[in-house]
Formats: structure tokens, sequence, C-alpha cells
């Protein structure tokens, strides 16, 4: 378990064209690296440019290990694993110049490149979710008993960040099939890791996580390339994680057109140019009498052509149709509904709320050997709500996969995993502890399928309870359902029955896109008609809960229940109230919410959160801009009040909406 | 310096009346307290004084018959003899091509010039003189052909309302949403006569909606939508009432001895009825349901302008000749539409009487916010089983509607259980 020192030299055991596709490959990165340094200097690049000079020998030495089925994840700094692991020169350049022929269509340029056809599952704009991700890939490979392997590449930086320790934790634990590649090159940005990491020694760190930690010269390909072997060949054969520091650096910048000098010397830039990785192993070709002068002169006058040519080539590629720009938010070609929903009305048996989305749950996994449910107490414990109840039993722990608290860790899991071919459903008791996952969610999660140009999906659940009541203080009965339906790639479910929980659950699993499932607390027990077959409700349709005639009521999950109260003494006032449930909030479906506040001509939302940019405030501003000719008074909002919730009972009932302030409200608004 | 004549405030709850005439000419002198013109407000006519002394001068653009004007509005001056007039013949044929507002103004010669329109501008529209409109209610008097200025509104700070235009135009509530028609008239032409809009629809003589025949169907839409209306019918052995008419009828000295009428017997009853019934001697207010003390009976009058329903106070304490003069006087004042507004509010129960139409049964309309209606039919002599025998009677039938909302079915039921048999048997102190 101790770092120990990998730079003996281990060329022995590999063949002369080996060695040479080690050399080309790192030649190439660095040409391309050239090229694209030099094409941001013409203004050719529109955005950032990480260069890898300098690091060539990480990606190339890990790489040469791993097979094309096998997955890395990269970063900011991730022109080089892309080649690497096979994105073609022009495919990459035509990227980062905004092409319509790059890797992601332009949609990403250097900080999003995905080739999921060659492994390559995307460079990040974020420093630290590719650990989790390739961790959530592992553990994809594991539920399917593949042998494939997953890589992560990260810089010293991201060792400091939460994501490499929740990452390594879990990959310890499930002893998953992935190496971890830190590039140490002594700078995050311009902070040094003598500073910032408390160790600096990152090799050690995997201690703490109970796998092996290596430490070797990431300047020295063929060190990288031990190293890397040792633990690829560990983790196909079930030995769990590695962690292998490489100490290297970069020669260039941070990004291209930043300033240098005023952390590092020019000195300091100098010396470690002359350890230069490429240069280095051409003399050691020689040297070894691998290849002669003449015959690395082919090779190289053979990749230089090329990749100039991958740049002409890229540079008169053209650029992307703006008519383009929409595609891929969400899956373009959704399944269709297999299994229509029968009318509830023929239901005699009666269930609560959590038991129907079991159902639907239970039926899915028997279906989908794809799905597992990670979460804190879903294993054994069949979950803090009953979520999981009895499925431990019939599939074991690695699909009913308890986790440590790691919200963030097993959410950026979650992502990769999908990314490999899984279906996580990830089981947050309280939507409160989904925000400690909230970048992992709105970053990685939302954006992959987009930034991937359409190519990765993200069949990811994610569930957990919303709302307010039972005392339960403010840390345990938030809503936050804007914070999730404001962002494009999400889909945000907020069912208000035990039978459109099945239904809605069930579309759910089927769904290609990620899905926030947001169960109100208060509901949990509350009992419906739910029948036994298996069925689907479409995202986007509302449920007009109960037609009227004078004022249309939007509401969700407890809400809807709060207004059916409100509805029976507004009617013995002659005030005829009609009740939409949109059952989704992402997407919204604003056709039958116009239709009714057409037919009505007067709209209150009722809405358990927050007022400020809210779901009230999402509805009012549809009905005013869709149906202001329609409206026969202004548009109404009855809202939680804006308050952390508190614990004692009085003054919680004081700050959210109950059937009595709606009848207020809505009298209030037939009388404008 | 001319005085403004102005529409002063009316009462508590006036913000507007349709204006009826002026009283007096142009270029008439005219006393302070003398008649200056009349509106009509709600449901009665009243005449409005002079403010001053002074010639009155009425601008060209002045209000015509019909016309809504606000309290506070000007309507025209009193000037002075020999004093500038404000809006003279010479200025007419100007102000005529100027905005409505700025010709309004009281403009004199000396300051034409000097003041700016946007200044002159303020005294006749004022902060008051623009209503709110619902988007939706201006639609519908679009195409309901109304004029919306000839509103008055019901919502918040009197914001005219869909329901202000139906209940104007007494249209049926929501035609198919336009979008939806628009939408359908898009794809696929109308088919021919299918596109008839207002403009198609067959004319004939038009008459203004005015004040009064608007608070009607005002009522009528509020009592419409807001009650919770149950209609329980009754029929009686009117056969002591008809006797007791023809007492009195014999008794009278002459023409001016009130005779009390089958209505007056009738609210003598109701309100001994609704002593022992006091759920229905009640009044809806938006958050409680008040059970009147006072027991004040409205009575239903047909007049030649429309439907009015003064209220008789304090039923019990007179006697039946007293109510008998009470709604002769009322009665007549209501034709002459010389009521208060006070008169015609206030009650708990109105009964309205169609048996000189010669009907027998009907669904009377509940007098918002009272409790209940009671509608009397015409009294017939028909043939009635009486123990085992057949003997003509005369019958009478009764409608009792009442808003469900305020008192059930059983209780109102006994409740008119309880005419019946005061009307089968009348108590002689109620009756003599
Ligand atoms: C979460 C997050 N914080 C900050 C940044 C800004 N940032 C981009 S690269 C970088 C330094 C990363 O250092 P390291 O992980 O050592 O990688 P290197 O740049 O050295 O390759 C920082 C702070 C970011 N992209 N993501």
């Amino acid at each position: 378990m101790s770092a120990s020192d990998g730079n003996a030299a281990v060329s022995s055991g590999l063949s002369r064209e080996a060695m040479l596709d080690l050399y080309r490959t790192m030649l190439t990165i660095r040409l391309v690296e050239e090229q694209l340094v030099r094409a941001h200097q013409r203004g050719l690049v529109p955005g950032a440019c990480h260069a890898y000079i300098g690091q060539e020998a990480v990606a190339a030495g890990v790489c040469s290990c791993l097979r094309p089925t096998d997955v890395v994840f990269s970063t900011h700094r991730g022109h080089g694993h892309a080649l690497a692991k096979g994105v073609a020169p022009r495919s990459l350049i035509a990227e980062v110049l905004g092409r319509a022929t790059g890797c992601s269509g332009g949609r990403g340029g250097s900080m999003h490149i995905f080739a999921p056809e060659v492994g390559m599952m995307g460079t990040s704009g974020i420093v630290g979710p590719c650990i989790l991700q390739a961790a959530g890939a592992a553990y994809a490979f594991k539920l399917d008993g593949s042998d494939r392997v997953s890589v992560a590449f990260f810089g010293d930086g991201a060792s400091n960040n939460g994501a490499f320790h929740e990452g390594l934790n879990m990959a310890g634990i499930w002893k998953l099939p992935v190496v971890f590649v830190c590039e140490n090159n002594l700078y995050a940005t311009e902070v040094p890791i003598a500073y910032s990491g408390a160790n600096p020694n990152i090799a050690e760190r995997a201690t703490a996580y109970n796998l092996p930690g290596v430490s070797v010269d990431g300047n020295d390909v063929l060190a990288v390339r031990g190293a890397a072997e040792e633990a690829v060949r560990r983790a196909r054969s079930g030995g769990g994680p590695t962690l292998i520091e490489c100490r290297t650096y970069r020669t260039r910048p941070h990004g291209e057109g930043m300033g240098d000098f005023t952390y590092r010397t020019r000195e300091e830039v100098d010396a470690w140019k002359a350890r230069c990785p490429v240069q280095g192993f051409r003399r050691r070709l020689l040297l070894e009498k691998i290849a002669t002068e003449e015959e690395i002169a082919v090779v190289e006058d053979g990749i230089r052509r090329a990749v100039a040519e991958a740049m002409v080539a890229a540079e008169s590629d053209p650029l992307p149709d703006p008519s383009d720009a929409l595609r891929h938010v969400y899956d373009e070609a959704p399944p269709a509904v297999a299994r229509p929903a029968p009318p509830a009305s023929g239901t005699e048996r009666r269930i609560t709320f959590i038991r129907a989305t079991l159902e639907a749950l239970s039926a899915e996994m028997d279906r989908n050997p794809a799905i597992y449910v990670m979460g804190e107490g879903i294993g054994r414990r069949g979950g803090n709500f009953a979520t999981t109840t009895g499925l431990y039993d019939k599939h074991g722990p690695v699909r009913l996969c308890d986790t440590p608290i790691a919200e963030r860790g097993f959410t950026g899991m979650a992502a990769g995993a999908a990314m490999a071919g899984a279906r996580p459903v990830i089981d947050f008791m309280f939507l409160d502890f989904e925000l400690d996952a909230a970048g992992e969610i709105i970053n990685q999660i939302a954006k992959i399928h987009y930034m991937s140009n359409g190519r990765l999906r993200m069949p990811v659940l994610l569930r957990g309870c919303i709302g307010t009541g039972h005392s339960a203080g403010t840390h345990h009965s938030g809503n936050y359902l804007p914070t999730f339906a404001h962002f494009p790639g999400l889909r945000v479910v907020v069912p208000s029955t035990p039978y459109d929980a099945k239904g809605l659950l069930a579309r759910a699993l089927r769904c290609r896109d990620p899905v926030l499932f947001l169960e109100h607390r208060e509901l949990l027990a509350m009992k419906g008609p739910v029948p036994e077959e298996d069925y689907e409700i479409e995202f986007g349709k509302a449920a007009v809960v109960r037609e009227g005639r004078h004022v249309t009521v939007v509401a969700l999950a407890l809400m809807v229940h709060h207004t059916l109260a409100a509805c029976a003494e507004l009617a013995a006032g002659g005030i005829d109230v009609e009740v939409i449930d949109p059952r989704t909030i992402s997407p919204l479906d604003a056709e039958t919410i116009l239709a009714s506040v057409r037919k009505t001509g007067r709209l209150l939302v009722v809405d358990e959160d927050f007022a400020p940019f809210s779901f009230g405030s999402e509805v009012a501003a549809l009905a005013a801009g869709e149906a202001f000719d329609d409206l026969d008074a202004p548009v109404r909002r009855l809202h939680g009040e804006f308050a952390p919730t508190p614990y004692s009972r009085p003054l919680e009932e004081a700050v959210v909406p109950n059937p009595a302030r709606i009848v207020r409200a809505v009298r209030e608004l037939m009388a404008e | 310096m001319a005085t403004e004549v102005r529409l002063p405030k009316q009462g508590w709850s006036t913000e507007e009346a349709a204006f009826v005439e002026w009283l007096k000419k142009d270029g008439e002198d005219v006393r302070a307290g003398e008649p200056l013109f009349s509106v009509e407000t709600e449901k009665a006519v009243r005449e409005i004084e002079s403010p001053d002394d002074g010639i009155l001068r009425i601008p060209p653009d002045g209000p015509d018959e019909g016309d809504i004007i606000k309290v506070g509005q000007v309507i025209g001056y009193l000037i002075r003899a020999g004093e500038t007039v404000p809006t003279a013949a010479a200025t007419a044929p100007v102000a005529a091509d100027r905005p409505a507002a700025e010709k309004a103004g009281p403009v004199t010669a000396a300051t034409a010039t000097a003041v700016p329109a946007a200044a002159l501008a303020v005294p006749a529209t004022g902060a008051t003189g623009w209503r709110a409109v619902t988007p939706r209610a201006a639609r519908r008097a679009i195409l309901e052909g109304i004029d919306i200025r000839s509103l008055t509104g019901t919502g918040r700070g009197g914001r005219i309302r869909e329901a202000d235009v139906i209940a104007a135009c007494g249209a049926p509530p929501a035609s198919p949403a336009p979008a939806a028609a628009a939408a359908a008239g898009s794809s696929a032409p109308a088919a021919i006569g299918e596109a008839a809009g207002p403009v198609s629809l067959p004319r004939g003589r038009e008459v203004a909606i005015n004040g009064m025949r608007r608070a009607i169907a005002e009522q009528m839409v509020r009592s419409k939508t807001l009650t919770a209306p149950v209609t329980l019918t009754t029929r009686v052995d009117a056969g002591s009432l008809a006797a007791l008419r023809a007492r009195y009828k014999a008794a009278a000295r002459g023409p001016d001895d009130p005779v009390p009428s089958y209505s007056d017997m009738m609210i003598k009853l109701v309100a001994a009825a609704l002593r022992e019934h006091p759920a229905l001697n009640a009044r809806w207010e938006e958050k409680r349901i008040v059970y009147v003390e006072a027991i004040d009976i409205a009575l239903a009058v047909d007049t030649p302008d429309g439907l009015i329903a003064p209220v008789v106070r304090g039923v019990p304490g007179l006697s039946l000749i007293q109510l008998a003069a009470r709604t002769r006087d009322l009665i007549r004042r209501a034709r002459e539409r010389r009521l208060s507004t006070g008169e015609m509010t206030g009650g708990t129960f109105t009964v309205s009487n169609l048996g000189a139409a010669g009907i027998d049964v009907f669904t009377p309309i509940i007098n918002h916010p009272e409790c209940a209606v009671l509608g009397m039919g015409r009294i017939v002599r028909e043939p009635a089983a009486v123990e085992d025998r057949i003997e003509i009677r005369s019958l009478m039938w009764l409608s009792l509607t009442f808003d469900h909302r305020i008192v059930d079915g059983a209780p109102a039921a006994r409740f008119l259980d309880a005419v019946r048999k005061l009307v089968e048997n009348p108590p002689a102190e109620l009756v003599s």
C-alpha cells in the first residue's frame, strides 16, 4: 500500500512496434497541441485552450494499456487523453475550432471533448467530477460483469477536491475496476501543490482509502506504462482500484493567452523543457537501437504531415448550423409509452404512494438488469421511506447498494455509470441532501447528453422527499423545484397521487433523460386507487383534477389536495374552481394550463415553495404572456412564506399554504 | 370666477350615475339650491341642486341622457353676468377639433393661449376619469358590441370584468375561447352562415341600457351566480284570506282608505312565520351569516321601468291596516322612482305576487343577499277533497325559493308549512 518508486524502465517487455506506437502517440499529441497553440495565437480558437505540452508521456503511457472498450474520463487539459484514446486529430482540432465536424459538433470546445465510440468519455470544465464518473463507469462494469476498465485523469489540484476523496473511498469499498491517474504538474493554475496539499505526497493519499498508491516519473512514458499496466491488470482481474501519481510538468502557461512567470521562473520551465518526454523517449529509441534516425524521421514526417493536414482540413470545415443549437437537450426520440395508463376509476385496490412507486421500481428492476439503486439505507434496510423494501433480497448488494454519506460522490458516479450503460437510481431520502450533489446534477448529469452532441445518454433517476410538514425542520423540508426545473436537460416530476406516482416512476425508468422524481413527504403514506398492472404516464401531461368554471388553480403535490379541500368550501359560496395538477414541471404542460385559464379567465397558482423565481412565477408568466386577452383578473400566486422552514408546529403552519389560505386567495381573486 | 358643476357623492357606495337631463336651460339664471339636473343611480332618479347662483353654461360636450358621469366630474359651469363664458360659442368650433379631455376644460379667452393643454385636461378627467378593464372584458364588449364606457365595474376599485359585460348584454356566459375559434377558423374556412358575428344578427329597435335596467340585471346575475337556490312549492287554502279581503273592502269608507292586498296579508303572515323560524330571517355576508333581529320584508313591485323591491321595515310592529298604508306609499313612490337607496335595501325576505298575472307556480329569484323569497300564485276556486266530501275551495300555490347556503331544505320546508298553516287559519291578532 506504500507509494513505490516506479521509475525503473520496463522497455524490455515491449515490442518494437509498441515502442514506436508510444512515440507516435506522444508526437501526435505534441504536434496537435503546437498546432492548436498557433491556432489560438491566430485567433482561430474562440474559447479556452489548455495545452498538454510536457505531459504527453502520461496519456500515451496509460492509454497504451487500454482496450478500445475501456473508458477514460478527462479534465480541462484533455487533448492528450483524447488523442491517446483514439480520437482523430482532425475531429479534435475541429472541435476546438468550433466546427460542425468537431467530435462534439461544436457544442463543447476544448473542455467538452466526447468520443464514446473510442472510449473517450469527456474532458471537463469542472475540476473533480471525472474522478467520480470514472468510478461510476467502473461500477457499471461491475454491474454488467464485463472486464472493462475505467480510467480517471486529473491534476494535482483535483486531488484536493472532495470528488477525489469520495471517489477513492467508494472505489476502495467496492473494489471497482478503475485506475486513478493524477498528473502532478506541481501547479493548479498558479497555486503550487506544495502549498495547497497539507500532505503534498499525493500517492500516499491512497493509503487512506486502502488502495495501492504509486508515484512515477510522469515524463518517462515507460515508467508510466509500467505502473498503468499493473494497475489495469489489477482492475481487470477484480483486484480493485489503484492511484498512480505521475510527476510531470506543463511547459505552457495554464491556458493559452495567460501569463506565466508570476508563480514560477523561466529557469524552472527551461529545466523541465530539457526533460521533454517526447525528446527523451526519442533518444531512448535511438540509444536502445529500436529505430534508426531515418526510420524515426519517416515516422515523424508521416505524423507531421497528417497533423498539418488535419489542421488545414479542420480550418476549412464548416461552422455549425445555428438552427442546430437546440438539438440534443433531451432525447430526440424518446421511447413510446409502451403501457398506457388504465383508468383509475376502475380500480378497487388502494395502496400507498410509496408502495405504488415500489411496484414500478420493482417491475422495472425485474425487466432491466442495467438498473441499480444507490442510497443510504436502501439495501437490507429497504430505504428510510420503504422505497426499496424487499428488493435487496431479490437483487443483492450490487443492484441495491448502500452508500457512505457521500451524496456528491455517488451522484457523480451515477453520471459515469449512465455513460457506461447503466441506469442508476439515486435515492436521496430528502431532496435537501441532494443539494450536496447539485454540481454533479446540474453541471454533469443535465448537460452531458447535449455536450456529447446527443451521443451519450443520461438515464439517471434522482429521487427524494420534498415538502413541509411533520416538524421536520429546515434541513428536511425543502422543495427546491425551481432550482432543477430551471436547467435544460433535466426532467422534474412532482406527483400528487399514488396512481400518478406509479405511472410516472415507470415512465422515468424508461425515459433516457435524467429525471428528478420528487415525492412530497406528507403524501408518502397517502392511499389511493392503483391498478395492479404496469403502466406509464407520459411526462408533460397535466391532470385536470377538478373541472370548474370560475377560476383555475394550478397546484402540485400536497397543494393539489389542499386545493381540493378548499374547493368544497368555495363551491358552497358559489365559486366553481378548476384544479390543474401539471404532474411534471419539466416538461410543463402549458397547453392544459392555458386552456383552463382561457376558460375561466382567472388563475391562482398555489405553490408551497418560496415565491421569488418560482414555479408560481413561471406559470404566472405563462398565463400573462399566452392568455393575456383571456384574463379577467390579475394572475395571483399563493406561496410558502419567504423564510427557512421552522420546526415548531405553529411556526411551521404559519409558513405554508393551507386550505383556509387557498379559500381566501380564491375569494380575493374572485373579487378582483 | 366660474363655479364648476359637478356630480356630488350620492351615498357611500355610489361612484357614478347616469345623467338624465338638465332641469335648467343653457344661459338660464339659477339660484343656489334650485334643482339643476337629474341623474339616475341604482333604482332612483335624483335631482341635484345647484351649488351656486349664476348663469348656467352647458358645454357642447356636456353629458347626454344615459351618459355615465363620475362623482366629481365637471359637467357644466355657473358664471356671473358679464363674465367670460368658459365654453362660449366662440370657442366651440375650435373645441370640436380638440381631444375630448381638452375641450371639456374651462377655457376663457384670456387664458386660452397661456395655459398648457395638459393642465386644462385635469379637471375634466381627473384621477377617476379612466376605469380599469380586464382584457377578457374588453374583448367580450367588442364581440357583443357594447360601449365599455357605459359599464359599471364590479371588480376591485370598479374594474370592469367579463361578468359586467355579460350582465349588460344579458348574454349567456363564456362563448368558446376566441383563440380556439380563431385557430379553427385559420385551419378551415368557416361554412357560409356560420361566421355570424354580432354584425349579422337581426337588428331592431335599440334601447340604451339605463341605470335601472343595469341595476336589475346585475342584481339578477349576482343572485344567479352567488346563491344556491332551491324552490319548494305547496298549495294552500286561501279562503280565509279571500274572506278577509272582502271584509276590509266592505269596511273601507272611501278610496283613500287602504284595503290590505293579498300581498300585505302575506307579508304580515310571513313575518309571524319568520319569528318562529329565525333561520330564514338571515342575510349572507362573505364571512358570516347574519341572523337579523328586525323583520323587514321586501315586496316585489312591477313598475313601468322595471322591477323594484322596496322594504317594509318592522313588519311585526305594524297593524295590517298600517302595513297596507305603508306599502301603498312605497309602491306609489317606486313607480315614481322616488325611493331612496335605503328604502330598497336591507331586507331579509321578499314577497312576490304574480297572482294578478294569472300565474300559479314559479321559481322566484332570491333578492341577494337575502335568504329567501316567497312567490304567491293566483287564487283559484277549485273542487277539493275535504274529509270525504268534495268542496269548492279558494286554492293558491306558494313557491318558496331559499338560499341553500344559508339554510337547509328541511327547515325551509317547515317554514313554508308554517306559512301554509297561518294562511289557512290566520290568527286574529295578525289580521284584525
Ligand atoms: C470546481 C472548479 N473550480 C475551479 C476551476 C477553475 N480551474 C480550472 S483549471 C484549475 C486548476 C486545476 O489544477 P489541476 O487539477 O492541478 O490541473 P492542471 O491545470 O494542473 O492540469 C482551476 C482552479 C474549475 N474549472 N473547476
